[in-house]
């Protein structure tokens, strides 16, 4: 039995509380990931390309959500609109393969050794993908430390233990360094701050 | 109160007035606002770390979310992976109970048995000795009983047969086989199962009896003691 109604999902996603927006997602989850199987199965695409596209639109629509671009009506259920989502995403997923097959002997010549723009990413797509790409600018283990410092919140003593640095001053030698390193990036790839 | 001096002392005092460890009446926080308000480059500072704050809130959300999504995913797959065990099972299960059933229920089937002119292979009727066509004719005898389904007058026909003593090997096999299903059918289980085991490593049989009808009398062996 659906429990949630497509305000309550609205409603979860935007909400501060984490345990309500897993509910949320979870189900939207369940409401969306067999018509968007169906859309790729039955369109040149497999379970594993379905099952990152189910994970792409869903963290899409929230990023719309939070942002704003979409606005919940009543008279428009959320299923036809995460449709529509899912269908023009794997349409153009579709055609960049295509045009990959044909342009990636070419872009392999070009860009041979350079590394992911992420200012051209932030163009043409969201906002979250522009600052995944300045994040993957650093190293993994500068990575770990600020997800283990501000999201884990551990503290700088058990970071050192953990990924192996000397002191737990050495560690916050590393996040400060890092830090400011990610304020660089972020000046460099979106301009303003 | 103290300002901090050394680079990272202060993006962790702008760490903690961002994260809001800083009270609202707090020493620390007013002396940390008024700081900013004096310093431009502290003020930069500031604006700086809460953009790169907030740039780590969102991925870490993100690869959170993404996280819980392929959890969701994760389970699915062991849900369908189960269903599939299960429907797979029940399917074996059926097909083995389907099977076993059959093996249980249908009456072995012996060499020739519709018309064994094989036992009397090489022997001429006409000239037979009248005691030798007796011991044929109990043998058919019993085969009829087994097919009308008297089987303790088809064992006695078998055992009567067996009681020559000169008789070829192929068909004093034949006649032990029949006397094994006549027992079996006619419940004298203990006689059929320590009739059926003289069978069970012989290699130089020469009546053959199939491996699938070999399995059938022991299966029916078995279950018939098991029900008694």
């Amino acid at each position: 039995m659906n429990s949630f109604s497509d305000s309550d999902i609205v409603k979860g996603m935007l909400s501060e509380d984490e345990r309500l927006v897993s509910g949320a997602l979870k189900q939207l989850y369940k409401s969306c990931r067999q018509m968007i199987t169906q859309i790729v199965c039955s369109n040149g695409g497999n379970v594993q390309d379905a099952e990152d596209l189910v994970q792409e639109v869903l963290l899409m629509f929230r990023a719309q959500l939070l942002s704003g671009k979409f606005i919940y009506k009543q008279e428009v259920r959320l299923s036809t609109y995460i449709y529509r989502m899912a269908m023009n995403q794997w349409i153009s997923t579709l055609s960049r393969r295509n045009a990959d097959v044909k342009r990636v002997a070419e872009y392999h010549v070009r860009n041979e050794g350079m590394d992911r723009d992420p200012s051209g990413i932030f163009e043409d797509s969201e906002e979250t993908n522009a600052f995944w790409a300045i994040f993957s600018k650093l190293s993994p283990l500068e990575q770990e430390l600020l997800r283990q410092y501000y999201d884990k919140k551990m503290s700088l003593e058990q970071i050192a233990n953990m990924l192996d640095i000397k002191s737990a001053d050495a560690a916050k030698m590393l996040k400060h360094r890092t830090m400011l390193k990610l304020r660089g990036l972020i000046k460099r790839y979106l301009g303003t701050i | 109160m103290k300002r901090p001096q050394k680079p990272e002392e202060i993006t962790d005092w702008i760490d903690r007035y961002i994260s809001g460890e800083m009270e609202e009446e707090d020493q620390e926080r007013m002396h940390f606002e008024a700081a900013v308000l004096e310093d431009y480059d502290l003020a930069a500072q500031l604006e700086e770390q809460a953009c790169a704050r907030n740039l780590l809130e969102k991925v870490f959300q993100e690869e959170r979310l993404r996280g819980q999504i392929r959890a969701f995913q994760r389970q699915e797959k062991r849900v369908v992976f189960f269903r599939t065990i299960v429907k797979y099972t029940a399917a074996a299960c059926l097909i083995v109970m389907t099977g076993l059933s059959f093996l249980v229920s249908s009456m072995p089937v012996f060499p020739d048995s519709e018309n064994d002119f094989t036992v009397i292979r090489g022997e001429d009727e006409s000239i037979m000795r009248p005691d030798r066509k007796i011991v044929f004719d109990r043998f058919f005898a019993g085969q009829a009983h087994i097919a009308e389904g008297q089987y303790a007058s088809a064992a006695k026909d078998f055992e009567q047969v067996l009681e020559e003593e000169d008789l070829r090997s192929y068909f004093r096999e034949a006649a032990e086989w029949h006397l094994v299903v006549a027992y079996l059918k006619s419940g004298s289980l203990s006689k059929a199962n320590d009739l059926y085991k003289q069978f069970n490593n012989c290699t130089d049989c020469e009546y053959e009896v199939s491996r699938l009808n070999r399995w059938k009398i022991w299966l029916q062996i078995q279950y018939s003691r098991a029900l008694s």
